[in-house]
């Protein structure tokens, strides 16, 4: 019994490790990868058994057959398949992540360049407004990297998942939406495979979480120790952060793949301070600001999505 | 009285069924039989409405039986293909009874001829299995005797074999292999076999009252045996 509860415990964490945050291609790329299994282990299996009666007199040496199967061809459409629905979940994950602009508006507000700079300003004066700029570009830079972005491949969510879409043949996308389809007919309770459809339809033809372009293309010119006016930092236009998404993919709330909203998450422009001073107080205040935005990006992240996958669906053993 | 006789002669003779003959391998020790075997392979597959065949190049093999000795009522053949030798000892009826070359390995369920004299048009049952880990499956082997060419002192020999597959809910597959051989009377060798194998696939997916076709495979095999020469030692 200890030793089930530690298999379920150590299972447990590595199914949560493995999963990614916003997967919408799960259930869709599980089912399709467990048909495979299905049909290349039933397969091998009746291959053994042929083996055994293929060569039917006892004067012929055995020898393995070295054929090229059809199936092989189908794995292969499969596997674009597989880089295609991989990408189509990174491009909503990074999407649902930073396409709003809240990111891009939490760290510059932060101002790490000013902190960075500004214990030199008491021995070198001015020395910040040399060094901010630099260090802005710096920091940027190693952001998106830890961040895993890149600043060509990202800035245009649209035309990377259109690239993507691009690398399959007229047929194979003819294949990959059949499949698409003959998933929503069989498990119509389950909302990925048309959440897919109609996110890379309508993702491919408008474009949609241009937040991230804030955080990847920041204003770098600034070298004065300013507080940056809201109104600038914000998208006005990401006011609420999932509704793009949800435009993109059809969804309401209501429906079976849960990506709730907090209505009270809102990034509305706050008023700025002081323009062409940093005074301690108001720097205490915009940290209290990232925090709560910070916290509020937490949440929004921690969004739990219910995407249960029906009971026998990985189960190829029965 | 004289047309009884004549329609009992008559009848003997237009009656290929009381015509019978002794099938059984008769390679000579000393002697190297070499064979050449040709396969060709094609197969179609489709996934819901795309299709896809592949059409390999047709392959030749050559290989040689040098009959070593006649022991305990069986050949001892040495089998060399592509540089590889094979020993084997193989029965008059065409079982085999043991493969030291190729120990630990699963041997093919050979087909075997009746013992005795085989009439024309009898049909020649040979049970067998095919073991899987635990599992057990019947693949029978079918032989008919079709006719005996006396002229040419052949026999043509008729065979087919259907494995059955495991049963599946979601997966329908059917293997079959049928062909022919010709046998040398006067030789006791096989002189020509010609057979083919068919696979079929299809896998389903099954939801409550849905059901939708995923894949399907065709496979389909041509072999043909030929005995090109025998050298004598």
């Amino acid at each position: 019994m200890k030793k089930i509860l530690i298999f379920f415990f150590f299972a447990s964490l590595a199914i949560s490790a493995s999963a990614r945050p916003f997967s919408i291609t799960n259930n869709f790329k599980f089912w399709l990868l467990n048909n495979e299994a299905r049909m290349l282990s039933t397969i091998s299996f009746d291959r053994q058994i042929a083996a055994r009666v293929n060569h039917p007199l006892a004067i012929i040496p055995i020898k393995a057959p070295e054929t090229v199967s059809p199936v092989e061809k189908i794995l292969v459409i499969h596997r674009k398949f597989y880089q295609l629905l991989d990408e189509v979940d990174d491009i909503y994950s990074l999407a649902r992540r930073f396409g709003n602009g809240r990111f891009s508006v939490v760290i510059k507000r932060a101002r790490p360049e000013i902190w960075a700079a500004l214990p030199f300003d008491q021995y070198f004066v001015g020395l910040h407004r040399q060094m901010a700029g630099h260090f802005r570009q710096a920091f940027y830079d190693t952001l998106i990297k830890a961040l895993d972005l890149s600043q060509q491949r990202d800035k245009d969510l649209s035309a990377r998942l259109s690239k993507a879409c691009k690398k399959l043949s007229d047929e194979e996308t003819r294949l990959f939406n059949g499949y698409l389809e003959t998933f929503s007919a069989l498990y119509p309770s389950d909302q990925s495979a048309k959440l897919i459809l109609t996110f890379i339809e309508n993702g491919t033809r408008q474009q949609f979480a241009m937040g991230i372009k804030q955080l990847l293309e920041p204003e770098l010119v600034s070298t004065q120790i300013q507080v940056v006016e809201q109104s600038q930092a914000e998208p006005s236009s990401f006011d609420d952060p999932l509704a793009e998404l949800e435009k993109l993919t059809a969804m309401s709330e209501g429906e079976n793949l849960q990506i709730t909203v907090d209505d009270g998450v809102t990034s509305e422009p706050e008023t700025a301070a002081a323009e062409n001073s940093v005074e301690m107080s108001e720097a205490e205040e915009e940290n209290s600001d990232e925090a709560q935005d910070e916290a509020s990006e937490i949440d929004l992240q921690d969004e739990p999505i219910t995407e249960e996958p029906a009971e026998d669906m990985f189960n190829i053993w029965d | 009285m004289m047309k009884v006789l004549i329609s009992i002669s008559l009848i003997i003779l237009l009656t290929p069924s009381l015509e019978a003959e002794s099938i059984k391998l008769a390679l000579r020790p000393g002697s190297i039989y070499e064979y050449r075997l040709s396969s060709g392979h094609s197969s179609n597959s489709q996934a819901l409405a795309s299709n896809f065949s592949a059409t390999d190049k047709p392959e030749d093999v050559s290989f040689k039986l040098n009959v070593i000795d006649f022991q305990e009522k069986a050949f001892i053949v040495d089998i060399s293909c592509n540089g590889q030798v094979f020993r084997r000892y193989i029965r008059e009826n065409g079982a085999i009874a043991g493969a030291p070359a190729e120990a630990g390995q699963q041997m093919p369920l050979f087909l075997t001829f009746p013992e005795g004299d085989w009439q024309v048009g009898k049909k020649h049952l040979v049970k067998r299995n095919v073991n899987i880990g635990r599992q057990s499956f019947p693949a029978d082997w079918q032989l008919l005797l079709k006719k005996i060419d006396n002229e040419k002192e052949q026999a043509e020999i008729l065979f087919n074999c259907t494995p059955q597959l495991p049963v599946s809910r979601l997966a329908q597959r059917k293997f079959m292999l049928k062909g022919r051989l010709i046998f040398d009377l006067q030789q006791g060798t096989i002189s020509l076999a010609e057979w083919v194998t068919e696979y079929n696939f299809q896998l389903h997916n099954k939801e409550i009252a849905i059901t939708r076709n995923l894949w399907s495979l065709g496979e389909k095999t041509t072999y043909s045996l030929k005995l090109v020469k025998v050298l004598e030692q």
